[in-house]
């Protein structure tokens, strides 16, 4: 009987930590995304800044 | 001939189930949301469904109607799946925790107000659907959302300064904390698996108002997750006897046809009678719920 309260309560528990944990993950998941994309559109941007190569001598 | 369908010990006629149904279809329909928060006080007060088999059917309901909202949305392509991801991460162990605690609540017994005895679990659920559902009322009658589809203005929630943080691409907005955001998907979840309801008449006041989203983008977002925590839900309510499949058979077929036809109706009525009727509508629902509790 008691360690079926307690088995209730740590699942209490860790329906309550988990968004926190998840929270976490996420966010750091959609830092590296963001990221890449900011990467890949400096790149695109520079591309398109780079002079046209003069090939007329 | 009066066919009757026998749920929970009560006898309930199929005619005014389905009518019951058609009227809640409508009224969904009408303002683009689930209409749990309207079914669950209905059942129990007008058909005398008992508690946690309103509400679990009432859940099972609920699949049907999120499942056509994400067919019809998902073609726009205006959903914020970030948003939809996080609040996943919250609402999944809190349908878990919402149904937990009405199983407990249904265990504690009665208790005895004004000389009457009362099942503590109908004091609970009729005071949390008020509490919900008045707050979400006077934000409805008080408060416009942006009438400008382009000016984008965070709102509260997105302003909380708890990291780590997030940005949201699709509906434009940066730097909102994404634990806060677990746990606004947690508290829709207990909600859901407590009261029965798919949680779109809460979330999106959330959305609005307090992440500051556009009308438009609000719409897409949230539908995967009321599909999500009402399949969940369901699930762990029929483990527990709560889910009556012919009941939720029948308000399925009335409200899926009875929405197409509320859908229609909006076109026709301006945005602010829409929000005022509709916060009408969930405060009468939800006295006349509270009113038969207690007396």
């Amino acid at each position: 009987m008691g360690s079926t309260a307690s088995t209730g309560w740590l699942y209490v528990a860790a329906c309550l930590a988990a968004p926190a944990v998840w929270g976490v993950i996420s966010a750091w998941i959609f830092g590296r995304i963001d990221a890449r994309r900011q990467k890949t559109a400096g790149v695109a941007a520079a591309e398109k800044q780079r002079p046209p190569v003069d090939y007329s001598i | 001939m009066d066919w009757m369908l026998s749920v929970g010990g009560v006898e309930v006629a199929i005619v005014w189930l389905a009518a019951l149904g058609s009227s809640v279809g409508l009224v969904a329909g009408m303002f683009g949301v689930g209409g749990g928060f309207l079914l669950i006080p209905l059942l129990h007060v007008v058909l005398s469904v008992p508690l946690p088999i309103a509400i679990g059917s009432g859940l099972c309901q609920t699949i049907a109607t999120s499942l056509g909202s994400l067919l019809r949305y998902r073609k726009l392509g205006h959903a914020e799946t970030r948003l939809d991801l996080l609040l996943l991460g919250g609402s999944i162990p809190g349908v878990t925790l919402g149904t937990m605690l009405l199983e407990a609540l249904g265990d504690m017994g009665s208790i005895t107000i004004g000389g009457k005895v009362i099942p503590l679990i109908q004091v609970i659920v009729s005071i949390s659907f008020l509490l919900v559902f008045f707050s979400v009322s006077l934000m409805l009658w008080f408060k416009a959302p942006s009438s400008s589809d382009d000016t984008i203005k965070p709102g509260p929630l997105s302003r909380l300064q708890i990291p780590p943080k997030v940005n949201f691409p699709i509906a434009e907005l940066n730097g909102v904390s994404a634990p806060l955001t677990c746990y606004i998907g947690l508290a829709l979840g207990v909600l859901s698996g407590l009261l029965g309801i798919g949680g779109g008449v809460v979330l999106m006041p959330i959305m609005l108002y307090g992440f500051g989203f556009n009308i438009r983008k609000a719409a897409g977002t949230g539908i995967v997750v009321i599909l999500v925590v009402a399949t969940i839900g369901t699930v762990q309510h029929a483990r527990l006897g709560n889910v009556h499949l012919g009941l939720a058979l029948i308000l399925m077929i009335g409200s899926a046809s009875a929405a197409q036809i509320g859908a229609s109706l909006t076109q026709h009525l301006p945005a602010s009678t829409l929000r005022r009727g509709l916060a009408l509508i969930i405060v009468a629902a939800n006295v006349a719920f509270a009113f038969k509790v207690f007396t």
